[in-house]
């Protein structure tokens, strides 16, 4: 039994990076399509308003407002992802799409592990800040993609 | 002879009595300073700093060390404050009603092109804008959470732009009086009228705000090298609640009005708080009017809506807060306490205009990162009256406060040391917090927009 492939998606254009890797991956592979919400920007802006005259935390209305924003980008990267993978020639039947919340590399590697899983591959881009013109050279492996590569067990294909 | 020495020996004990009661009274009116503002920095058992403040208060009011009297007199002097607050506050829960803050948010995108650079350029013109007018409350905590679901809809890393606007709040508050509430708390202690206020904090200001941008363009330059798709900006549904027409167009027209108030008044030295509270008024009208004809048939809903907002949306805690803090100050004030704190910052100065600005701006801007900027601002405000600089040294001392206590509390941006003991607990108890990214930036941002403001501060006060 093969063991599936974790496509860690950002919110670059997810196409070109389902794109971009396909040729790596054998059509017949289970694809876990992942997008991880980056908690941690929320969470400053939490301690932020605490300070402020007005402020006991970010308001609910204001929560809700930007969990909304969050879940619908997740999907509509997810969406994206999806489709071209289908239209590369995946079967549609072997997708599975993951929204999960927290750090990202941590998120990642957590997915990876998790024997219920069964990764056997995670794919992932070497920077999303410098991403899509990344040189060579130092600092050009971004913190999730090192983290990733560091503490992941499995395989990991790192795309420029 | 032996009457004489009675006399002088009953007085003597008298005088030695008196002396013993002021040397306690001092004691215990500094235990309860200190005891206060720890518990507003390390809030222990989750005790909410209005109820340590107003404790503070209370205890200064039942040793005798403030009277009752006093006491009225110091929170009717500060009238204007709560009224601030008060308009302040109602006026930007309304104007987010409107969608006021939203389409400015969605304004900043649209000029933007696809170039993440302009939007982050635009993003903290709106943030002047709005903070110059509204506050710096309005900027942190109602343009900040829309900005961060704009960008995120855009696919753009969100974190540089929550620097910008919670930044900027800060650095564009001492554009005018009306652009923080302790511009106001200082400035009802010591009017100052609005073309003197302008002489000496325009040109700090500008240069600070600018340099705030400069310096974030090139510290986030790698984050914001990448376009985005400007067809996102439309297909976000985003609004925090749906928008009625006409009722964004009266807030919009509402605004300038207030906007052009706040400056007559400034200029005038008519109280601030009638002007926010007039504003408030006018759009709570306009709230009740534009809607109820929305709603026709509904009976109260207009209403009771409303009631919702206003109770979830005015922070009533600062009221307490405030009130407690003017009390507790009043009472070190009483036992000179803030006179010898006055005297020794006049001393540190050096009795001059060059060693009144940096005293007055970095004192205000540290003690607000050590306790907050709200009793950090009356100690001053309390030093400088008490202590009674002499020519334009007093000017100098209360400008200089402003911009402390303004700018100060970026140092440590996420909410000065309180926050950070906070954290640190959370910490110690293995919860996952965050990674301190807005203090790594605070410390290294701020030093160098206080030095820009206390130069620009020297050059309007010689």
């Amino acid at each position: 039994m093969t063991k599936d492939i974790l496509f860690c998606l950002s919110g670059l254009d997810a196409a070109q990076f389902i794109e971009r890797a396909a040729p790596h991956i054998p059509l017949d592979r289970r694809l876990v399509l992942l997008y991880v919400v980056d908690t941690r920007p929320a969470e400053e802006l939490g301690y932020i308003s605490r300070r402020m005259h007005g402020g006991g935390g970010v308001s609910s209305q204001h929560a809700a407002l930007m969990e909304t924003a969050e879940q619908q980008t997740a999907e509509a990267v997810l969406n994206e992802a999806g489709e071209k993978c289908m239209q590369l020639g995946f079967n549609p039947q072997h997708i599975r799409r993951e929204i999960r919340k927290g750090r990202p590399e941590q998120q990642i590697v957590a997915l990876a592990h998790d024997p219920a899983q069964d990764i056997g591959l995670v794919v992932i881009g070497s920077s999303y800040k410098r991403a899509p013109n990344i040189t060579p050279g130092p600092a050009s492996v971004g913190h999730v993609a090192r983290f990733v590569v560091d503490h992941s067990s499995c395989d990991v294909l790192l795309l420029r | 002879m032996a009457v004489v020495q009675l006399i002088t020996t009953g007085h003597w004990s008298l005088v030695t009595a008196h002396r013993s009661l002021n040397a306690a009274m001092l004691l215990l009116g500094s235990i309860i300073f200190i005891a206060t503002l720890v518990l507003v920095v390390v809030h222990p058992r989750r005790v909410p700093e209005w109820l340590a403040a107003l404790g503070g208060g209370a205890a200064m009011l039942l040793l005798g060390i403030v009277t009752f009297a006093q006491a009225a007199h110091v929170l009717w002097d500060n009238l204007n404050v709560f009224g601030f607050f008060l308009g302040l506050m109602t006026i930007s829960v309304l104007a987010e009603s409107a969608g006021f803050f939203d389409a400015l948010a969605r304004l900043a995108a649209r000029f933007s092109g696809n170039s993440s650079r302009r939007l982050f350029l635009n993003v903290m013109l709106i943030g002047t804008l709005i903070t110059v007018f509204l506050t710096n409350d309005a900027t942190a905590l109602i343009l900040t959470p829309l900005v961060y679901a704009l960008v995120v809809r855009l696919r753009l890393e969100p974190l540089p732009f929550m620097f910008a606007t919670t930044f900027i709040a800060d650095t564009a508050s001492f554009v005018l009086p009306v652009s923080n509430p302790i511009n106001v708390l200082v400035l009802t202690a010591f009017p100052h009228d609005l073309w003197d206020y302008l002489r000496h904090l325009l040109l700090p200001a500008v240069l600070v705000i600018a340099g705030n941008i400069i310096i974030f363009l090139w510290i986030f330059r790698a984050d914001l090298r990448r376009p985005f798709d400007p067809s996102l900006v439309d297909s976000a549904p985003g609004a925090a609640v749906p928008v009625h027409g006409r009722w964004f167009r009266y807030t919009v027209i509402s605004l300038g009005i207030i906007a052009l108030a706040y400056v007559l008044a400034s200029a005038f030295r008519w109280p601030l708080s009638f002007v926010a509270l007039g504003g408030a008024l006018l759009l709570l009208v306009g709230y009740l009017l534009t809607l109820r004809v929305q709603w026709a048939g509904e009976g109260s809903r207009a209403g009771r809506a409303l009631a919702r907002m206003l109770g979830t949306g005015i922070s009533w805690p600062i009221f307490g807060f405030i009130a407690g803090m003017l009390l507790l100050v009043q009472g070190v004030e009483n036992l000179g306490i803030t006179a010898a704190f006055g005297h020794w910052l006049i001393a540190l100065s050096g009795g001059t205009t060059w060693g009144a600005v940096p005293t007055s701006v970095v004192g205000a801007a540290v003690g607000s990162n050590a306790i907050n900027n709200v009793p950090m601002a009356l100690v001053m405000t309390s030093a400088i009256r008490a202590s009674t600089p002499v020519g334009g040294l007093s000017d100098v001392f209360v400008y200089g406060t402003i911009v402390g206590a303004d700018l100060g509390p970026n140092i440590t941006t996420v909410g000065s040391l309180a926050t950070m003991l906070w954290l640190l607990i959370l910490r110690r108890r293995g919860l996952d917090v965050s990674p301190l990214a807005y203090f790594r930036l605070g410390i290294v941002v701020t030093p160098v927009l206080l030095l820009l403001a206390i130069v620009a501060l020297w050059l309007t006060s010689l």
